[in-house]
């Protein structure tokens, strides 16, 4: 077939775009416009709003305070330190994902025995409702009536027994670790993209002589790059409802030192008194800083142009 | 017969129909605030939150109410405390069908005092305040921003006070409570001494609770600090602030208290305690149902006794506690059951029904002169609590009217001060700088 033959059989297939497509469209998008109308825009509309007054949950007699919500709110330390605590727990179970989680992922598709019973153990954590999981670490670690401290003492290892949950430090340590106890979702994802990965580089890799070691080091984890940005999402985003992993094991404390974003929204939610436009401010803040990572995660994955 | 409709009939139609369906609608509208008489068979819905009194004593009481009015059903709702004051605000404003409220003695009744029948608009003869005690009427009308109630009282409690097992005092030489500090440091060393396994005191880390704790101790050194925070612009930081976080540090110091049960939260405070493994909690005196021997069985408690102590303090004097109306019910505007609610509220507060949840000492009746029936406690150390609580309770420091999330936010940095984390001066300062924030009022 010549060139021009080609040329034309491509008008001839080429689906011609009619006027009456878009209103074909609009027909299948209707419902879900309305539906992101309302529980999105309408909600987000509704938030903001408030946030410029002084409620209770009754909505009563609201007083239109300006910006004071937003005043109170940036001059909280507290506030400011549960977005930094956000990102710090987010960051260390991003960094946890990215190593460990990678590497289980990529020892178990490698056909290790009884792998089942291990995505099993890994995912566990993940199954389990949160709120479930957190209460087991509280209880675990209590100073005086916890598993770990009464173990470490049977052992004659009571040296080693800490008060877990009232020191900052080892309490910061102890929703660090909880958040990196969460690495099974990662490892699904991991587990997924490694299955459709083509076994041509992994051959030639073989061929030229690469451990195992390298092969996951230099050919995998680069070839992997779409599901560390997602993981990074999923993991940065999913930190600010993580709620439960710090109400139910540390409450926040000691003081301040392990309050996130979630538990610091709850604990106003749920206190009487006129909270509500404080707390609906708080929350506009925290939808502008997840809206950002959002975009910022959409810039770095778009494809451009020239990239094949 | 003619098919066909005349335009005359056809108007005459269109304008019943309309008619109908306006009275429908009226009808309707009308719904939310009519009345059903009292000796019509209906359903009451009644909503409540837990501990107050609970759910096994509210059922007692319901059950009594019933055989009283077998034409009326009571139907109980109780939702989790930390729960309720969102969960019945939505169900208020959204006017779901409810006939009696629990009423939250803080700020929640103030919110809510729109969605609330004004005392004395409810349906039957005489005031229902009539023949309750005048300070838990007046800290009731005090809730709502006009003074007027829009919810009865049932009882009062307070907040701290110490719950001890006698048999472990005696261990240490002690037949009587501590009632000083020094006193208590005493029993702790000599407690020790013959068990050193075993706790002297353990306060539950709550945030609440640690709150509450520091603000007996505060109230212990100044009587007034609370009421004149609370109601006259108080400071917070003041030098009874700063003595009780002081004094609250050197319970440990001392060994009264320890710093291992700092992540201990209430349930496992109480089991510690339950279980001999200390031998004093500090608490509320909603926990006074541990001076029945009835309900240690129910609970499988294995304590002979119980008795109940005030807080200790330097000056043995000028030991007290906050104290409060702890539950009160309402009738929303939109019941359709008023006369049925109201007649309950009272059975509940005023009437037959004290006899039935007041023996379980959840807390001091709001009816005045009504007295614990003869043989419900056993022993002379549960007599001597149960007199103890009364009198705290009736004769408080201050009104325990919380400002739950500050206070909340106060227990935390007790906890950092028990901790060794923040010193006395600095959570002074800290809970003064969150008073002028503006967040809290």
């Amino acid at each position: 077939m010549t060139a021009t033959k080609r040329m034309t059989a491509a008008k001839r297939h080429r689906p011609v775009r009619r006027r009456s497509d878009w209103k074909v469209a609009l027909i299948f998008l209707v419902p879900l416009i309305v539906m992101y109308a309302i529980y999105f825009v309408y909600s987000t509309g509704f938030l903001a709003r408030t946030s410029f007054t002084k409620v209770s949950i009754t909505f009563f007699n609201a007083v239109d305070v300006g910006w004071e919500n937003y005043r109170l709110l940036l001059g909280d330390p507290v506030f400011l330190r549960s977005i930094l605590n956000n990102l710090v727990f987010a960051g260390i179970s991003i960094v946890a994902a990215l190593t460990i989680g990678f590497f289980i992922a990529v020892a178990l598709s490698t056909g290790v025995r009884a792998k089942r019973v291990f995505y099993v153990l890994f995912l566990l954590p993940v199954l389990m409702p949160l709120s479930l999981l957190a209460t087991l670490f509280n209880s675990m670690l209590q100073q005086r009536y916890g598993v770990l401290n009464t173990t470490l003492e049977a052992l004659g290892l009571g040296a080693l027994a800490q008060p877990w949950l009232t020191d900052p430090g080892l309490a910061f340590g102890v929703v660090s670790v909880i958040f990196c106890f969460l690495i099974g979702l990662p490892i699904l994802y991991y587990t997924a993209d490694l299955a459709a990965l083509p076994t041509e580089s992994l051959e030639a890799a073989l061929l030229d002589g690469a451990g195992p070691f390298r092969i996951m080091r230099s050919v995998i984890y680069p070839m992997m790059t779409s599901t560390h940005l997602t993981v990074i999402l999923s993991l940065l985003l999913g930190s600010f409802r993580a709620l439960e992993v710090v109400l139910f094991s540390t409450q926040g404390g000691p003081g301040d030192t392990t309050e996130i974003v979630g538990s610091y929204l709850y604990g106003w939610s749920t206190s009487a008194g006129p909270t509500v436009g404080f707390v609906a401010a708080a929350s506009i803040v925290v939808l502008i800083i997840a809206l950002v990572i959002s975009l910022v995660q959409m810039v770095i994955t778009r494809p451009r142009k020239g990239r094949k | 017969m003619n098919k066909r409709i005349s335009a005359t009939s056809r108007g005459r139609f269109f304008v019943g129909a309309l008619a109908g369906v306006s009275a429908l609608a009226l009808a309707g509208c009308a719904g939310g605030s009519s009345d059903t008489a009292l000796s019509e068979k209906q359903t009451i819905q009644v909503w409540g939150w837990s501990g107050a009194p609970g759910e096994a004593t509210m059922d007692a009481v319901i059950d009594a109410y019933e055989a009283e009015n077998p034409n009326i059903t009571v139907e109980y709702n109780e939702i989790t405390n930390t729960d309720y004051a969102n969960k019945a605000t939505l169900a208020l404003s959204s006017k779901q069908p409810i006939d009696v409220v629990g009423v939250f003695p803080n700020d929640w009744a103030g919110d809510n005092e729109d969605f609330l029948l004004p005392v004395d608009q409810w349906p039957g003869d005489g005031s229902p305040l009539d023949g309750l005690s005048e300070n838990a009427v007046e800290q009731t009308e005090n809730l709502y921003s006009d003074g007027e109630a829009r919810s009865v009282p049932m009882y009062s409690n307070g907040s701290v006070l110490g719950f001890y097992n006698p048999d472990l005092l005696a261990r240490a030489g002690f037949s009587e409570p501590p009632a000083t500090w020094a006193e208590m440091e005493q029993f702790a060393t000599a407690l020790k001494a013959v068990s050193p396994d075993i706790l002297p005191a353990i306060v539950p880390n709550d945030t609440w609770l640690q709150g509450d704790f520091l603000l007996t101790l505060a109230g212990n050194t100044d009587p007034e600090f609370w009421n004149d925070l609370r109601y006259h612009d108080g400071d917070w930081n003041t030098p009874a602030t700063v003595e009780a976080f002081t004094q609250y540090r050197s319970l440990f110091e001392k060994g009264i208290l320890d710093a291992s049960t700092l992540d201990v939260p209430y349930a496992d405070a109480m089991a510690a305690f339950t279980t001999g493994e200390a031998a004093i909690v500090f608490t509320g005196a909603w926990e006074a149902g541990l001076l029945l021997d009835s309900y240690r069985e129910a609970n499988g408690i294995d304590l002979p006794a119980v008795g109940a102590m005030p807080v200790p303090a330097d000056d043995p004097d000028a030991r007290g506690m906050r104290a409060f109306v702890d539950a009160t019910f309402g009738i929303p505007v939109n019941s359709s059951h008023k006369s049925a609610a109201a007649d309950f509220i009272r059975f509940m507060t005023s009437g037959d029904g004290v006899d039935v949840w007041g023996p379980t000492l959840i807390g001091t009746p709001a009816l005045e002169g009504w007295s614990l029936p003869d043989g419900t406690l056993s022993s002379d150390v549960a007599i001597a609590g149960y007199e103890t609580i009364q009198e705290l309770v009736n004769n408080p420091n201050s009104d325990r009217n919380v400002l739950s999330n500050f206070e909340n936010q106060q227990g935390s940095y007790a906890l950092e001060v028990a901790a060794g984390n923040l010193s006395p001066e600095e959570a002074a300062e800290k809970g003064q700088a969150d008073l002028e924030s503006g967040k809290y009022n």
